[in-house]
């Protein structure tokens, strides 16, 4: 088994500015909600939203309500793989919105393509 | 670049040329410059306000990053009767780090759209496959669809990291015969010493990627029974349709090769042929969304891909027959020609028969005629030179003549301007016939290898393919002046047109054609 950390691509690129966040998976208690290109999901016993919403293909998540700073953030890759293996109604939110994980990996990889010189990478 | 934290241990069973692969992908220092820019303003800015100064800068130096900014910024805001006009509103609005990170996203795909089609016709087909796996899953029964999504989606790693970090190796892979074939699968072995699915599936173990996910990137052989892997089923199916439905030339045996995995999948899985079929409609509609944020529609990309492939075929055969129609003429002997006209006319003449009988037409050969004929013009030497991997430097690599060697040593060229006369040359693709005693012939007096090389008649043609520069025929008469008529120099640069098409024969073969 390979040991490097899951994801650890996202959070070495992101630590010199702001770590992804994790995009909650849903409890018993979670209510969950569609406003236009957002997804809303509450959780009464924590006093929170948490707002999920997909632009150029990526997730981002913020978390408004009791001690959260309701800032946009990146959600993290990890999180968004663990939503699509459990099949979650997240993961075809995302789909739906048009959330490609492969695109955002290759751009955490910063996969470059040829270079104008025509050589490899 | 990407900083890896720490050496991660690899599979002992991948092979060396894999293993150099995996460590290699992750390394890029190819970033688009407003990326590099971008990333480290988190470095040079301390305060948030600096920062999103920063980066509104970077952003509208790019009117259609602006744009897309702006867009976005406005469509989250819709509804409210609110307005976003500028970039700086944008970032207050949608936050920092998210316009950061659409706007480096945005920036790394358009430089991949623009230099490597190869990549996004890859791209294309994974969401295609994707949404094929989704709906196989949710007709065969499957109860995790997303997850077959998801499979579906990276079932292709492995090539498109590739496509991304051997990115020249790639492209001459994808225009080989042994690419186009409706299932080949693993030919890429005898290319890059590993297949795409091997370094795909260390990756995502290496990047801890689901194991169920894991566990498809790899071929399966057909059961004769439902397995009890179906998900690895769905995905595969889902990719050999998708490859087979949208390759750039669709010909009957993929046909053929679609009808036969139609019939064992619906066995296999369990779905009646009809809905089987129909997923790949329905697969077309639901990439729709994922293919918008890549500013794409299904009907312009195969538009594209289609016109792209043509591109590639048609040319070559039109302008083989054209080219060997049009020397007809300049291979008959005339009554005006000299001696050396003659003798570079019949082996012209020679070269053109076996171009035209095609089976013992070899970059060797065409070189050996094309120096022995330059030997026949009066010049005393003559080198085929050849590109370095990396397209940086051009050196001798097979001589003829006295003191070939010499000149084979001697002869290393930068191409570009800066290097001297020669590098110019190189770089601008020009046909040199120079005399360095003449006034015309001044220039090159300051060229460091001619000074070296102490030519004073010297012609030097560039060997180009498609827009690369694969090397230079350089011929040499030392000390004497060599008097070079018009008849002479068109008929060597007909020999050069010659090994220039061996060149190209040699890379449709499937053989990388860089030395």
């Amino acid at each position: 088994m390979l040991t490097k950390p899951a994801f650890a691509i996202r959070n070495i690129r992101s630590s010199a500015t702001t770590m992804p966040v994790d995009i909650p998976g849903l409890t018993a208690d979670s209510q969950v909600e569609q406003r236009d290109r957002v997804l809303r999901i509450s959780d009464p016993h924590r006093g929170t939203v948490c707002e999920i919403r997909v632009d150029e293909g990526i997730p981002f998540v913020r978390t408004t309500g009791r001690g959260a700073d309701g800032m946009w953030a990146e959600a993290s890759q990890r999180s968004v793989f663990g939503l699509f293996a459990a099949s979650s109604p997240i993961a075809t939110f995302l789909r739906t919105q048009g959330a490609n994980p492969l695109r955002v990996l290759l751009t955490d990889l910063g996969a470059p393509g040829p270079s104008p010189s025509g050589t490899d990478a | 670049m990407i900083a890896v934290a720490s050496p991660p241990v690899l599979e002992p069973r991948l092979s060396p040329e894999a293993l150099a692969f995996v460590r290699s992908v992750g390394t890029a220092t190819d970033l688009p410059a407003f990326v590099r820019n971008v990333r480290a303003i988190a470095t040079v800015a301390a305060d948030l306000e600096a920062r999103v100064s920063l980066l509104e800068q970077a952003i509208t130096k790019d009117v259609a990053l602006t744009g897309k900014v702006l867009r976005i910024a406005s469509s989250a805001i819709s509804g409210t009767g609110a307005s976003v006009t500028s970039v700086k509103q944008a970032i207050m609005l949608l936050g920092y780090e998210r316009v950061q990170h659409l706007s480096t996203a945005t920036s790394v795909f358009d430089q991949i759209e623009q230099s490597a089609p190869q990549i996004q016709d890859l791209l294309v087909l994974s969401v295609l496959t994707a949404n094929q796996s989704l709906g196989l899953a949710v007709d065969a029964g499957y109860g995790r669809p997303e997850l077959a999504y998801l499979c579906g989606l990276f079932r292709n790693l492995g090539e498109v990291l590739v496509a991304c970090y051997r990115a020249r190796q790639y492209r001459e892979w994808t225009e080989s015969p042994a690419a186009a074939e409706p299932m080949a699968h693993g030919n890429e072995a005898e290319v890059f010493g590993f297949t795409f699915d091997e370094v795909g599936m260390a990756l995502a173990r290496q990047w801890g990627m689901p194991d169920e996910l894991v566990a498809t990137l790899c071929r399966v052989t057909l059961p004769d029974a439902p397995p009890a892997d179906r998900l690895h089923h769905i995905t595969q199916c889902s990719a050999d349709l998708t490859r087979l439905t949208y390759a750039a030339s669709v010909t009957a045996e993929h046909v053929a090769h679609a009808d036969d995995l139609v019939s064992s999948y619906t066995r296999v899985l369990s779905i009646e042929e009809k809905k089987l079929r129909e997923s790949l409609t329905s697969a077309q509609l639901d990439a729709t969304p994922t293919l918008h944020a890549m500013q794409l529609t299904l009907d312009g990309w195969k538009a594209a891909r289609e016109e792209r492939a043509a591109a590639l075929l048609q040319p070559q055969e039109a302008t083989e027959a054209v080219a060997l129609q049009s020397l007809a003429a300049l291979c008959k002997p005339t009554d005006s020609d000299t001696a050396s006209e003659a003798s570079v006319r019949a082996a012209v003449g020679a070269l053109t028969a076996v171009r035209q009988s095609d089976e013992a037409f070899t970059i060797g050969g065409a070189t050996v005629a094309t120096l022995d004929a330059a030997r026949s013009a009066g010049y005393r030497r003559a080198l085929l030179a050849l590109s370095t991997e990396d397209f940086k430097l051009v050196r001798g690599r097979m001589g003829a003549g006295p003191g070939h060697e010499e000149l084979m040593r001697s002869f290393i060229v930068r191409p570009l301007r800066a290097s001297g006369p020669l590098g110019a040359a190189l770089q601008s693709r020009t046909d040199l016939f120079v005399d360095v005693g003449t006034a015309e012939g001044r220039t090159y007096r300051t060229d460091r290898v001619l000074k070296e090389l102490q030519s004073r008649s010297l012609a030097m043609l560039p060997l180009v393919v498609g827009d690369k520069l694969m090397g230079c025929l350089y011929f040499d008469n030392g000390t004497e002046p060599l008097e070079v008529t018009d008849t002479l120099r068109d008929l060597l640069l007909t020999m050069r047109d010659h090994l220039v098409a061996a060149f190209i024969k040699h890379r449709s073969a499937g053989v990388p054609s860089a030395a």
